[in-house]
C-alpha cells in the first residue's frame, strides 16, 4: 500500500506527537513521503462559511496525493480526517460539485479524480503490513500502565465509509492491548470535548472536558491516550480548572515509543503540560 | 407567529435550506429530540435541535437566525449517527451558519471561524497564533481569560511564530479566488 502523509497544521505545536511519529518511524525505518506542498483541510471553519472553499482545499491535497501516485493519506489529526474524507464522500455523489471543484483547482493544474482513500494515522500503524514491523519491537512492554483510549469523535464519525464503531471504537484499544497497556473500560472514548468551540465557548466546553477527565479517574487509568491534537489540547490545557488531580494525556505514538525503549526526551514528552512523570 | 407563518422570510428560509444536498431530509423530523439528548452542547444553546428544528418547519425563521443554536454546534456528529429518520443534522447546522452571514447578529463562533479563514488565506496554512491575535481583536475578553495559559505554551515551545506559506501561493489563491467566484454564479 502506498502510502504518503499529511500532516495538517496543528502537529506542529502537539506535544510531542511530530516527535514521536518520526522518532518510532525511524526505528522501523518506515518513511511516509509528506503531501507536496500541502494547505490546511479548511476543518469545520469552511464547511461553516463557504460550501465551495470546503470541498476544495481537501481535494487540493487529495488531488497532490494522486499526483504522487499515491493510495491512501494518513493523517494524525482527527479534524483533518474526517474533513477529507467527509469530503472525498461528498464529492463522489455530486458529480456537478466535483465539476466546480476541478473548475477551481485548474487555476493551478491540478485535477481531483477521487482515487486516494484516506486513513487515520493510527490505521497506517495498525495496518498489517506495517504493524508486522513493529509488533516484534516491543522490548519494554507498557504491563503497569492502566490507560483511557480517548478517540474523539470525528475518528469514527461522520459515518461516511468504513469507518470504526460511531460510539465505540475499538482500533485504539487493539493499538494499545499490542503494547501491553491494561486498557480501562472508558464510556467517554467518544465524548466531544469541545474541539474548536473551546475558544469562543469556553465555559460550555470545560464540563465535557471534565466528564471526560473524571471518567478516566473513576476508571483508574494512570493516563489518558490521545490520537489528535486539538483533543490533546482540550483535554490536558484546562484541568488546573478543575481543582482535582491531574492526570497526563499524551499521544499514543509516544507511548509506542515507550514500549519500543525511545526516551521521554526523543518522544517530546516533556512537553506535555501535566507532566508524565509520576503518571504511574 | 399565527397568520404571518408564511412570510418572505420563511419561504427565503426553507427554499434556501431545501436547496442544500440532504438539506430536504428536515421535512422527515418526528421531532423525537434523539438530537437534543445527545447534544453535549444544548446545556448553552437557546433552542437545542429539536426545538430549531421545529422553528424551522414551522418557517419561523426570524427566530431560527435570532438563535445561537447552529453556532454553537461543535460538529461532534451524535446527533447524526442517531438520528432514527437519518436526518443529517450536523450539516443542517453547516447550511445555517453558511446562509447566517448574510443577516442576523454576529455570534462568537462566527468571529473565530472568519479569524481561521482570514488566517488559512493568508499563508494557505493556518498560524494558530495568527487566528488568535485576529478573533481576540474581535473578543478581547476572551485573549485575558488565557493569557496563563498561553505563557504556560510558550515556556514549552508550543507556539509557532512563523509559519511557512505554500511555495505555491499564488497558485493557492487563485483556486480560491475561482471557488468564490463559482460559488458566487450559483
Amino acid at each position: 500500500m502506498k502510502y504518503v502523509f499529511y500532516p495538517g497544521c496543528t502537529l506542529k505545536t502537539a506535544a510531542g506527537y511530530e516527535e514521536s511519529i518520526n522518532a518510532t518511524l525511524n526505528v522501523l525505518g518506515l518513511s511516509i513521503p509528506e503531501v507536496e506542498d500541502w494547505n490546511c483541510c479548511g476543518a469545520t471553519a469552511y464547511f461553516s462559511l463557504d460550501e465551495l472553499v470546503a470541498l476544495v482545499l481537501p481535494a487540493r491535497v487529495m488531488a497532490i496525493a494522486e499526483e504522487m501516485g499515491a493510495e491512501v493519506i494518513a493523517t494524525p489529526c482527527n479534524a483533518c480526517y474526517a474533513t477529507l474524507r467527509k469530503a472525498r464522500a461528498i464529492l463522489a455523489d455530486e458529480e456537478g460539485l466535483k465539476e466546480k471543484v476541478n473548475m477551481a483547482l485548474g487555476e493551478e493544474d491540478k485535477r481531483y479524480r477521487g482515487k486516494v482513500r484516506v486513513r487515520h494515522l493510527l490505521d497506517y500503524y495498525l495496518d498489517p503490513e506495517i504493524h508486522a514491523q513493529w509488533k516484534d519491537r516491543i522490548t519494554h512492554p507498557l504491563d503497569s500502565l492502566k490507560v483511557a483510549p480517548y478517540y474523539g469523535c470525528q475518528y469514527s464519525r461522520p459515518q461516511v465509509e468504513d469507518e470504526d464503531h460511531p460510539e465505540s471504537p475499538r482500533a485504539l484499544d487493539r493499538f494499545l492491548e499490542t503494547l501491553g497497556c491494561q486498557v480501562v473500560d472508558f464510556s467517554s472514548r467518544t465524548a466531544c470535548c469541545g474541539a474548536a468551540q473551546m475558544m469562543a465557548h469556553r465555559d460550555a466546553c470545560e464540563p465535557l472536558v471534565k466528564r471526560i477527565i473524571n471518567d478516566a479517574k473513576q476508571k483508574g487509568a494512570h493516563l489518558i491516550v490521545s490520537i489528535c491534537p486539538l483533543c490533546q489540547f482540550n483535554l490536558e490545557a484546562f484541568q488546573e480548572q478543575f481543582h482535582i488531580e491531574e492526570i497526563p494525556v499524551v499521544f499514543f505514538t509516544q507511548l509506542l515509543g515507550l514500549a519500543m525503549g525511545l526516551s521521554e526526551k526523543e518522544l517530546g514528552l516533556s512537553k506535555l503540560l501535566v507532566p508524565f512523570k509520576g503518571a504511574f | 407567529m399565527g397568520s404571518n407563518a408564511l412570510n418572505t422570510s420563511a419561504i427565503w428560509g426553507l427554499k434556501e435550506l431545501l436547496a442544500i444536498p440532504g438539506g430536504d431530509q428536515i421535512i422527515k423530523c418526528i421531532q423525537c429530540g434523539t438530537c437534543t439528548g445527545s447534544c453535549p452542547m444544548a446545556p448553552v444553546m437557546d433552542y437545542g435541535p429539536r426545538r430549531l428544528f421545529a422553528l424551522v418547519k414551522g418557517g419561523d425563521f426570524d427566530e431560527v437566525f435570532s438563535s445561537n443554536t447552529y453556532w454553537i454546534c461543535a460538529s461532534c456528529y451524535f446527533c447524526t449517527v442517531r438520528c432514527p429518520r437519518g436526518i443529517k443534522i450536523t450539516d443542517i447546522m453547516y447550511a445555517l451558519k453558511r446562509m447566517a452571514q448574510a443577516r442576523g447578529p454576529q455570534e462568537k463562533a462566527a468571529y473565530m471561524y472568519n479569524a481561521f479563514k482570514e488566517a488559512v488565506e493568508g499563508k494557505g496554512r493556518l498560524s494558530e497564533l495568527k487566528m488568535m491575535q485576529k478573533y481576540y481583536k474581535k473578543v478581547p475578553m476572551d485573549a485575558f481569560k488565557n493569557t496563563s495559559l498561553g505563557l504556560k505554551l510558550l515556556a514549552k515551545g508550543r507556539l509557532e511564530f512563523k509559519v511557512e506559506p505554500l511555495k505555491s501561493l499564488e497558485g493557492f489563491r487563485r483556486v480560491i479566488e475561482k471557488a468564490k467566484q463559482i460559488e458566487g454564479q450559483s
